[in-house]
């Protein structure tokens, strides 16, 4: 069952005189539990799919469904609240909240969903054990190493169960064996739970350990293995 | 405004323009030296024009702030000046006789003889008296006219002889009047309302002319008659004109009638008399003022007992005067008016030689005062000499020589310097606000530019550049925004003195709005300068960045500075030290290289020398001193040194400080050790900067007697106040800042654990709490304004005891009435008036007020001052209600029992507050009658035997004095409306040496029937007693009407003071802005994880909330403190007050500052909203 549907999918970006198309007319879907990662040069397209596929920006035309909810129909509450409980972000820089510790930043989305504090401390350290930062659950992201910040950030995608993750070059800013450690814990999950990823990265690796590889160029998909 | 601070005005303003000029030339050396910097730093300004704005908005409320209080200081002084000059006119000197007795034949001509030979233009002679008058055509009354009959010197003998029974020696060879111009023969021309000039000559027999407000209170016009009411009879006189103002007319807002002087002696049976001598100095109203002490020095010398002088000069001669007064001469603290006469005295005694100069010295009160003052100051002057010379002083002077006007405007110019002085007090918490907030925008505009900063370093850019690049920027700002404060501030100002109107203006007194140049100068070039000097501060401080951190815009805002070794401070001190020798020879280098431009830059460094070496040198010994204070130990030896010293100076401010500088000693001290018992860096110095912080605000907390004890009496400034204020406040914001993560706790175990919006709290939270520097400073900022604010509130709150308990200033009365000529039988006047009923009268008691000089009995202190004697009758002493705050426990326990002792023994009496040395530094100064020694504070069972002498003017020739035994002194209350407070003692009529005195000005205290309106009374009496010219006042309207001017003063107090809060709410909306700024990738990411677009609106506002409360809370809680402390103080001397908290007033106060910080930052968290996740996850 396609989790994600989409269709002619335009995005253009203008600026002053200057217009850039971004996406011209891709169309894609994703299965339930898929793992698929879109891969490409820079400048093809990835992330402002990305960007777009999770309502995160707007298209110019086109149709996106989620989960059977075409989401270009759905007001900025309702996508925001859609987001929070349906999905699930990773990105390259973790953009953890740094006046937060650990734990509070893997509580923030079951916050934002309405879920009491006490449920919330619960879960987010359940999640952090899970991806094995129970110890520094009460530090704060300067005080903890690139890899950990990003299973800080795993965790958070992870805590409020979302159908969907969107990972946006989640081992980009990483070296080589965190990059193996945060693919490890993604396929885990992906497994385990069978929730959807879709990761955008430059990384073959990354690309190996996916079931899927989209490749983008030029604002269009080039290939889908 | 001539002075400000203690410093003339003049000095200041040339002072700015000297560093106007200096700051200008630095700029411009530099621009030129570098124009690539200065064109890098001043490019960002035209760039956001939103954010330059809010910039000048931030930096300009300093400017606001000083000028809006200058424009105040200087509308008091035009105030004061122009209503005295107004009221004076031409008048310069005003001579009487001591005693109030009628000039002799010799002393006329002594007077006038005199005058003829210095710079006089004028001279004119006078008897004057209050009447009640009648307007006959339509009944119009004024119970108290001032009828003045002039007569001018003339050499015409048609005029003597048209003048019969002007004294003959009046003008007898006088040649002034050849020296008149034509106007000045009547002192400034007389005009009527229409312009024409009219003469004192030109009246006919009882004619007169009215004043202005004289004419509208009479509704009067010219052929008007009018009876004059006399002790004896009625006498009609006719107007013949109304006057403008001006000349003779001059008389602000009384009511004065200008007359011959032969009609107006008839009328009194004084044919021959004189009472007073106004002269004129040459020149013009104002210009006249600058012969004012020559004319005086030289009419007194003319005019004084010159043996008596002489037995002065023997008396001092024959002491350790000399020796007293030299040592008086070197002490720093002396005044420039006390050098001025004490020099003067010294000069004589050290020739040996018995100078005019001397003889025209002493002969000057005040001049007399400080020789009085200082001598009775030191322990080593002989005994009885003080005693010998107050005794011989009062028979030196046999005229009382006034220079008037001067004096006027040397009180003008004291009330508007404390004036602005106070203002500039309570401002200066606003401006030391407005400066941390100058600071804030600055750091923060760095913190935006951070990396682009870091890269300039790395690319080979100086740190000297930066600092120059931000000082450049920062001087434009400055530049404009000390324009548009000035113009706001006078704008403020304006707003202000209507509040000010509104508290004193009357009739009398009107008060224009004055801002001068100079004092623009002052505000604009001040305002400049302090903007240019934090701009440089926290250049330096943005300056020290660390380049790594700001290219990779890591979380550290500033790095810390790097470490410089001792040898490397030392040889710069040493280097400082030869400056001059290193400049000249930068000039000879640049001459043998043969460049021009580094020549003209090294010989401008030349000629800032005297500016930058001390500078460079003070700089250096900081370096090496901070460095040894930071071990802590020497503050433990300056510190307990500081408090010592203090005790022994009774220096309050200096014991406070050595108290704190031990305490901080202390802290600094305990971090070393933590360190070296090897705890933890963070635990270390949040343990130490809690102990500092919470014991300064515990000793800065303390009631303010607690140590008394221990120190004895201390004396305080106003200033102990600031720096009170400003200690306590950055203490807990010290704490709280340094435990930030137990704010954070708190805040989560408390609103954190409300279901809906834990997520917006918690980042509302956590953000501020992070930031310390600047949540810390925004915190400092509204703190110390909100409690400068809740300490109003509080006071104000105290005074209403006045209205709450009225008895304790009425005394238990209904009506005071005053009356100009005594009523021998009140009661049956009342009893025959068809207009009164003699049943609404329950008690009618009297007091005969006798204008006196009086002193102490074996005090130190001979001198006698000014001591009103309010002698009363026996009802009065049955009847009144006031009370005591201390009385002699022999006397009885209660007032009654105070009262009754007074009406069994005529020789004891009861003192009123005033003649208690006040404690607070912001009283006013009482410059009548003090008793030594005495504190205000003390309890009744301390009471020491206080024995009056006491000179009655009628007495004062003769020197019959009496003595008084002084038994209880009044309750504070009583005169706390009255805002001169004079001295005065209340005894019973039984005295005998009062029962021959001249029966004068009475007033008449009494008592209605319940449910009587004393209002529908008084008009009543006025218009029975009008021939006694009787005023009667309402005396609970009396109450309302000095508690409405103290509120107006208070709210005008209060808006100044909450200029400061448009500073925090400023500081607000800076820091929402950029923090919208800094973490827009954050609110990206937030919105990804499902934050919706209000739920990030909801977050900045509260986030803007929670900074805001913080500081209202720390604000209003040690307001509270320190006006619990001042309401101890004052219950201590006011019996009966309540400490209430004013809580509608504070909710007013946290309610307006709440809001206006939500609307501050209402924009940024709006435009937060708005930021479309994707784009803003995109910003790095």
């Amino acid at each position: 069952m396609a989790i994600v549907s989409a269709t002619n999918i335009h995005k253009t970006y203008a600026s002053g005189d200057l217009a850039v198309r971004a996406l011209r007319g891709v169309d894609i879907e994703v299965q339930q539990g898929e793992m698929v990662a879109i891969m490409g040069p820079s400048g093809c397209g990835k992330t402002t799919l990305l960007n777009c596929l999770s309502g995160l920006d707007n298209v110019n035309d086109g149709n996106i469904s989620i989960g059977g909810k075409a989401i270009h129909e759905l007001t900025d509450d309702e996508i925001s609240e859609f987001r929070a409980k349906f999905m699930g972000f990773v990105f390259q820089t973790y953009n953890l909240l740094p006046v937060l510790t650990a734990q509070e930043n893997v509580e923030l989305p079951l916050l934002v969903s309405g879920v009491s504090t006490k449920i919330a401390a619960k879960k987010a350290q359940e999640q952090l054990e899970l991806v094995g930062l129970l110890d520094r659950a009460n530090h704060r992201p300067a005080e903890l190493s690139g890899g950990q910040q990003q299973r800080v950030a795993v965790a958070r995608s992870l805590v409020n169960t979302p159908e969907i993750i969107w990972a946006d070059e989640p081992t980009g800013n990483l070296d080589s064996q965190n990059e193996q450690e945060i693919m490890d814990l993604i396929c885990d999950m992906n497994k385990q739970h069978k929730q959807t990823f879709v990761l955008v990265t430059h990384s073959e690796t990354v690309g190996a350990r996916t079931n899927r590889i989209i490749r983008m160029s030029d604002g269009l998909i080039a290939s889908d293995s | 405004m001539q002075e400000l601070f203690g410093l003339s005005t003049d000095s200041i303003a040339w002072a700015i323009i000297f560093s106007l000029g200096i700051t200008a030339t630095l700029v411009t050396v530099g621009v030129l030296r570098n124009p690539i910097i200065a064109k890098m730093g001043v490019r960002n300004i035209g760039r956001r024009p939103a954010q330059t704005s809010l910039i000048v908005l931030g930096l300009m409320l300093s400017t606001v702030i000083i000028s809006a209080s200058l424009g105040i200081g200087d509308t008091v002084y035009s105030s004061i000046r122009n209503t005295a000059l107004d009221s004076m006119g031409h008048i310069d000197e005003e001579i009487t006789v001591t005693g109030g007795i009628p000039f002799s034949e010799e002393q006329i001509r002594i007077v006038t003889q005199t005058a003829e030979k210095t710079e006089v233009d004028g001279i004119i002679y006078r008897i004057d008296k209050r009447f009640p008058v009648i307007n006959k055509a339509n009944s119009r009354t004024e119970s108290r006219m001032i009828i003045r009959g002039y007569q001018t010197p003339t050499t015409d003998q048609d005029s003597r002889n048209s003048l019969d029974g002007f004294p003959d020696y009046a003008y007898a060879d006088v040649n002034i009047c050849r020296r008149w111009n034509s106007h000045s023969c009547n002192f400034g021309s007389i005009k009527n309302l229409k312009g024409s000039v009219l003469s004192l000559e030109s009246l006919e027999p009882y004619e007169l002319y009215l004043n202005r407000s004289a004419a509208s209170t009479l509704g009067a016009k010219e052929g008007d008659k009018l009876d004059v009411i006399t002790n004896e009879s009625r006498v009609e006189f006719t107007v013949a004109a109304v006057l403008r103002e001006g000349g003779l007319a001059s008389g602000g807002g009384r009511k004065v009638a200008l007359t011959r002087y032969i009609d107006l002696a008839k009328i009194l049976n004084r044919e021959g008399e004189i009472d007073w001598i106004g002269i004129s100095n040459t020149g013009g109203i104002e210009e006249g003022l600058v012969f004012s002490d020559e004319v005086t020095g030289a009419l007194r010398l003319a005019s004084i007992n010159q043996t008596v002088g002489k037995q002065i000069f023997v008396s001092l001669q024959n002491s350790t005067a000399l020796n007293i007064l030299e040592t008086k001469l070197i002490d720093p603290l002396i005044t420039e008016e006390e050098t001025e006469s004490l020099s003067v005295i010294v000069s004589a005694l050290e020739q040996s030689e018995l100078s005019d100069q001397f003889l025209t010295t002493v002969a000057d009160p005040i001049a007399f005062n400080h020789l009085m003052t200082t001598l009775s100051e030191d322990q080593s002057v002989e005994e009885g000499l003080s005693l010998r010379l107050g005794i011989l002083w009062t028979q030196l002077n046999e005229l009382e020589i006034n220079p008037i006007k001067s004096n006027s405007l040397a009180i003008a110019e004291r009330a508007s310097t404390s004036v602005t002085t106070l203002f500039s007090i309570f401002g200066s918490f606003s401006i030391i606000v407005g400066l941390l907030l100058i600071f804030l925008v600055m750091v923060l505009l760095a913190a935006s530019r951070k990396t682009e900063m870091g890269m300039a370093r790395a690319i080979g850019m100086k740190r000297s550049h930066l600092m120059q690049m931000f000082v450049y920027e920062g001087s434009v700002y400055a530049l404009i925004s000390a324009f548009v404060g000035t113009v706001i501030g006078s704008l403020v100002g304006i707003a202000l003195v209507g509040l000010l109107r509104q508290a004193i203006a009357t009739p009398d007194f009107v008060i224009e709005y004055t801002f001068t140049f100079k004092s623009i100068l002052i505000a604009f070039g001040g305002g400049f300068l302090l903007t240019v000097i934090t701009v440089t501060a926290s250049a330096y401080r943005v300056s020290r960045l660390n380049i790594v951190v700001a290219i990779r815009g890591l979380n550290e805002e500033l790095a810390s500075k790097a470490y410089v070794n001792w040898p490397t401070r030392g040889k710069r001190l040493l280097l400082s030290f030869i400056l001059p020798i290193i400049a000249l020879g930068n000039i000879f280098k640049q001459i043998r290289a043969l460049q021009l431009s580094g020549m003209l830059i090294a010989l401008i460094k030349v000629v800032l020398l005297p500016l930058t070496w001390p500078i460079l040198i003070m700089k250096n010994i900081l370096s090496m001193f901070f460095t040894v204070v930071a071990q802590g130990w020497p503050l433990l030896i300056i510190g307990p040194l500081l408090v010592v010293t203090s005790i022994g100076a009774d220096n309050g401010t200096g014991f406070n400080l050595g108290v704190s500088l031990v305490i901080i000693g202390i802290g600094l001290l305990l971090r070393k050790v933590l360190i070296f018992v090897q705890i933890s860096k963070k635990k270390t110095t949040r343990i130490a900067t809690t102990f500092e912080g919470l014991s300064l605000l515990i000793f800065w907390g303390l009631p303010f007697t607690l140590l008394e004890p221990l120190t004895g009496k201390l004396n305080t400034t106003p200033d102990i106040f600031v720096l009170g204020g400003v200690t306590m406040v950055a203490s807990v914001v010290w704490v709280i800042m340094n435990n930030n993560e137990v704010l954070l706790w708190f805040a989560n175990l408390t609103i954190g654990k409300i279901t809906g919006i834990q997520a917006v709290l918690k980042t509302a939270i956590a953000y501020p709490v992070a930031s310390t520097f600047r949540t810390g400073l925004t915190i400092s900022m509204f703190g110390i304004v909100i409690f400068t604010l809740t300490i109003f509130a509080v006071l104000n709150n105290i005074q209403n005891v006045a209205r709450e308990q009225p008895t304790r200033v009425t005394g238990g009365y209904d009506i005071k009435a005053d009356t100009l000529f005594p009523i021998n039988d009140f009661s049956q006047q009342v009893a025959a008036s068809s207009l009164l009923d003699s049943k609404d009268f329950v008690v009618t008691a009297k007091s005969k007020n006798i204008q006196a000089i009086g002193r102490e009995i074996d005090a130190k202190e001979t001198q006698f001052k000014s001591l009103l004697i309010r002698s009363v009758d026996d009802n009065y002493l049955k009847t009144t209600q006031l009370q005591f705050s201390h009385y002699n426990p022999q006397y009885g326990s209660s007032p009654r029992d105070i009262w009754n002792s007074l009406l069994s023994d005529p020789n004891l009496a009861v003192a009123s507050n005033s003649i208690l040395p006040s404690g607070d530094p912001f009283g006013p100064t009482n410059r009548g009658f003090q008793a030594e020694d005495r504190l205000p504070d003390a309890e009744s069972q301390d009471w020491e035997l206080l024995q009056l002498e006491i000179l009655p003017e009628d007495k004062q020739l003769s020197g019959e004095s009496l003595e008084l035994t002084v038994i209880a002194v009044i309750d504070s209350v009583a005169d706390s409306l009255d805002f001169q407070q004079p001295s005065y003692v209340i005894t019973s009529d039984k005295q005998s040496k009062l029962q021959d005195l001249q029966e004068g000005r009475n007033s008449y205290f009494i008592k209605l029937q319940p449910g009587v309106n004393a209002d529908d009374i008084t008009p009543l009496m006025e218009t029975v007693f009008l021939p006694y010219g009787l005023a009667a006042t309402n005396t609970l309207s009396q109450i309302d009407a000095g508690l409405e001017t103290q509120e107006a003063f208070n709210k005008l107090f209060q808006g100044f003071m909450s200029l400061g809060i448009v500073v925090g709410v400023v500081a607000i909306g800076v820091l929402s802005i950029r923090a919208v700024v800094e973490r827009r990738k954050i609110i990206g990411t937030m919105r990804a994880i499902g934050y919706k677009s209000r739920m990030i609106a909801f977050s900045f506002l509260l986030e803007a909330l929670f900074i805001t409360l913080l500081g209202v809370i720390i604000g209003v809680g040690l307001g509270l403190l320190t006006a619990s402390n001042i309401f101890r103080e004052i219950s201590r001397e006011v019996e009966g007050v309540k400490f209430s908290i004013p809580v509608l007033n504070l909710a007013a106060i946290i309610f307006i500052t709440s809001i206006a910080a939500l609307i501050s930052s209402f924009l940024p968290a709006r435009q937060a909203s708005k930021i479309y996740p994707a784009e803003a996850l995109r910003y790095e």
